[in-house]
């Protein structure tokens, strides 16, 4: 899988950056372009999944989630330069990374489950 | 059996006693039930008008009908002698006849009559409440109109293997039926209309012959692979005296047993499954009863064997250690699939993608046992039976009928070699299954704070910690595997499955048919709503009420038909169009629908919508409070896409 990603990433000739740079993207804007283009329709406001996986906290690299995002493997739509601009793609990016890490559930009601 | 004459100069008490002898052994309120359940009459002094009614000439009607025993108490004779409990209906003149019998005659109990005011709704009630106590119901709908409506609820049954005697009142005899819209709304083939979707129908043209093909219908039914049928009621035969010397009796009913696996096949499946190194057991409809929880775990047990619960009924304990997931199946070796609907789809993975992406799940080799009784009726217009899957054993069986036999048969097969392997498998499902268990607390928090949209792991979370120790019974939306993976199902009653077709308006009334069906145990009815499903004919909320029926329905409200929107979005993205649009003909939104002013307007008790997290708790406290008084209440919660 991680070889595919990786061939997908370079065969559609995108940008590879680090996970800091996404970081230095606009994770708000992010967050609207997330909703705006119905990302949030499978994989829920905060991308902790429903119909489609949860991909958020500790979404994947760029270069991965980026090559994913243009040539899905599995039932994702495809979302082409048509329809997202990299730019978009980077600020949706810097959204997930933006996202906290997960309670514990034993901090919740959960505890005694 | 005994016959009974019957004409104008009938013994009433003889006939009744005759239907009475030969009826089936469940006990059968006859002639003086309607008397014996009427209210007591209240202290007003009668009119002179109805004193000269009660003494004047003449004593009866003007219409020969009173001349003897009307033909549709007789038909309520035979209903009554199968111990059907409910008939749900939606009131129809063709069915004006029986009606009046059901009310006044047969006293409105066993069967007791019930409201709905959508066939759709009234026949989904009949899916929910089979399910939840073995019990078929009676629906009684206009021949032509009223199935047209109930239509799609027979087919959601018709794919869940549910039994429901569906009765449709039709008028035949063009020449006597009224003119306008009773003869309208008749038909030469009333039925016809849902042939491709009930196992059995008839057209009774007298009493003698619908009193067998009444009993022919329940055994019919009742018999796996259950389905529903069908019988179309005319109007005269119901309206009209008894006719002079008829000699009426009713069959006895006695049940058909289900068909049990084949010996030798039998032993080869289990051969299999003794000899496999990783099984795996897939059950879809399995528990027809309570009896089949424990049989199908002690074969799993037997085995170390994983089962996988797709949930069309109970099936298994999901706090087994052997409870696993879809993914055991890539690393079986031997797959037995149980009352499988789609046995391709199980052991294959399909994308709905641009290309039209199909694998295969098992490794090559991988053994195909099927138990079911699918193989032993289809019909052919609607592809409910999916694709063929081909396999190296294929039983036509019940499975639950047949799991004692390959249970000893496994017990036989296992070398003595294999044993330890067999046990050290069960250390590793152990394991397996603690740490599937704690990825279930630990998904549950992903979106744990949500506001505005409330995540599926909350709303599953707050209504386990609010249940969890009460008798309660679980129907609706399971929110993408949350509540089944967070909540403890270990009791046949406490899962209902789905609608099987996929039709939708079905999970609001077979949540009501379902609480009714647990009304007397005194159990906690929770219903996880879908909204748009619950718009299709809400006023199913007005029958709950109307019937005293405690249920707690929780709105899963994520203001769309939100899975259109997926598919919508993806052909939009594959055409380069983007999803601009995707609300167009899908959102249910502009204005947000009031579910709680909705339910109140119809007498139920509502509340919401909720949308911040931390009131959610609160909220199901209050409602389970007052279903336990008594009362269908709904709260309304916005949720997150799924």
């Amino acid at each position: 899988m991680k070889r595919f990603l990786t061939a997908a990433a370079a065969a559609t000739g995108f940008v590879v950056l680090t996970a800091s740079a996404a970081l230095a993207q606009d994770a708000q804007r992010g967050n609207e372009l997330f909703q705006e283009n119905g990302c949030w329709t499978c994989h829920a406001t905060e991308g902790q999944g429903g119909r489609g996986p949860n991909i958020a906290p500790g979404p994947l690299p760029y270069a991965a989630f980026a090559a994913y995002v243009r040539m899905p493997a599995l039932e994702m739509p495809p979302y082409s330069l048509v329809l997202l601009s990299d730019a978009d793609l980077l600020d949706i990016h810097a959204y997930l990374v933006s996202i906290p890490e997960l309670m514990d559930p034993d901090d919740t009601i959960l505890a005694d489950h | 059996m005994s016959k009974v004459k019957t004409g104008t100069g009938v013994d009433r008490r003889k006939f009744l006693a005759g239907v009475a002898v030969a009826g089936a052994a469940s006990a059968v309120p006859l002639a003086n039930s309607a008397k014996a359940a009427a209210p007591a009459p209240n202290a007003a002094r009668p009119t002179a008008a109805v004193q000269a009614a009660e003494n004047g000439i003449p004593q009866a009607g003007p219409y020969s009908y009173n001349s003897g025993k009307p033909g549709s108490d007789f038909m309520v004779d035979v209903v009554k002698s199968l111990g059907i409990e409910y008939v749900v209906t939606n009131p129809a003149s063709s069915c004006r006849g029986i009606h009046e019998s059901f009310i006044n005659y047969g006293g409105n109990t066993a069967p007791t009559m019930l409201t709905c005011m959508h066939e759709e709704s009234g026949t989904a009630m009949a899916h929910g409440y089979y399910k939840a106590t073995g019990k078929p119901m009676l629906c009684l709908f206009h021949g032509t109109v009223g199935l047209q409506h109930a239509t799609m609820a027979i087919y959601n049954a018709w794919c869940d293997r549910v039994p429901i005697i569906v009765m449709v009142g039709n008028h035949g005899d063009a020449a006597s039926r009224r003119p306008g819209v009773p003869t309208a709304h008749s038909a030469i083939d009333p039925i016809g209309l849902i042939r491709d979707f009930t196992k059995w129908d008839d057209q009774p043209w007298s009493l003698q012959h619908f009193a067998e093909s009444t009993v022919r219908a329940y055994k019919i039914t009742m018999t796996p692979p259950m389905e529903p049928v069908a019988l179309s009621l005319d109007g005269h035969i119901q309206e009209h005296s008894i006719p002079e010397g008829s000699e009426l009796f009713i069959p006895k009913y006695t049940p058909t047993s289900p068909p049990q696996g084949d010996t030798g096949a039998v032993r080869e499946a289990a051969r299999l499954l003794a000899n496999a190194d990783n099984p795996v057991i897939v059950a879809d409809r399995v528990a027809r009863t309570a009896e089949g929880i424990p049989l199908l775990v002690e074969l799993a047990e037997t085995l170390n064997a994983t089962v996988i619960n797709q949930y069309g009924r109970m099936n298994f304990p999901n706090n087994h250690y052997l409870s696993g997931g879809g993914g055991a199946i890539t690393r079986a070796d031997v797959v037995m699939g149980l009352e499988l609907t789609d046995f391709f789809g199980t052991i294959n993975r399909f994308s709905d993608s641009y290309n039209f992406q199909l694998a295969s799940r098992v490794r090559p080799g991988t053994k195909l046992i099927s138990i079911g009784v699918g193989d032993l009726y289809t019909r052919a217009n609607y592809q409910d039976f999916q694709r063929l899957q081909p396999v190296d054993v294929s039983i036509g069986a019940d499975a639950q009928a047949t799991l004692r036999a390959l249970i000893e048969a496994v017990k036989e097969e296992i070398p003595a070699e294999r044993r330890a392997m067999i046990a050290a498998r069960g250390d590793t499902a152990r394991q397996a299954f603690v740490t599937a268990r704690e990825n279930a607390r630990r998904t549950a928090m992903l979106g744990w704070n949500s506001t505005g949209r409330i995540s599926s792991g909350r709303m599953a979370a707050e209504i386990w910690m609010q249940i969890k120790n009460e008798d309660w019974a679980f129907s609706g939306d399971t929110l993408d595997g949350a509540v089944t993976s967070l909540w403890t199902f270990d009791k046949h009653y406490q899962h209902n499955g789905g609608s099987g077709g996929a039709g939708v308006g079905y999970g609001l009334p077979a949540a009501v048919g379902a609480a009714l069906g647990h009304r007397e145990t005194g159990r906690l009815p929770i219903n996880v709503q879908n909204d748009g499903d619950s718009m299709f004919a809400p006023g199913v909320h007005w029958t709950a009420a109307y019937h005293n029926i405690p249920m707690f329905s929780i709105m899963n409200n994520n203001r769309a038909y939100h899975r259109e929107i997926m598919h919508v979005q993806t052909v939009g993205n594959w055409r380069d169009r983007g999803i601009a649009n995707f609300h167009i003909g899908n959102e249910i939104t502009k204005p947000n629908i009031q579910y709680a002013q909705l339910a109140q307007s119809l007498g139920v008790a509502g509340a919401g919508p909720i949308t911040d997290p931390n009131d959610l708790g609160p909220a199901i406290a209050r409602g389970i409070q007052a279903v336990k008084a008594g009362e269908p209440y709904l709260l309304d919660v916005v949720t997150q896409p799924h």
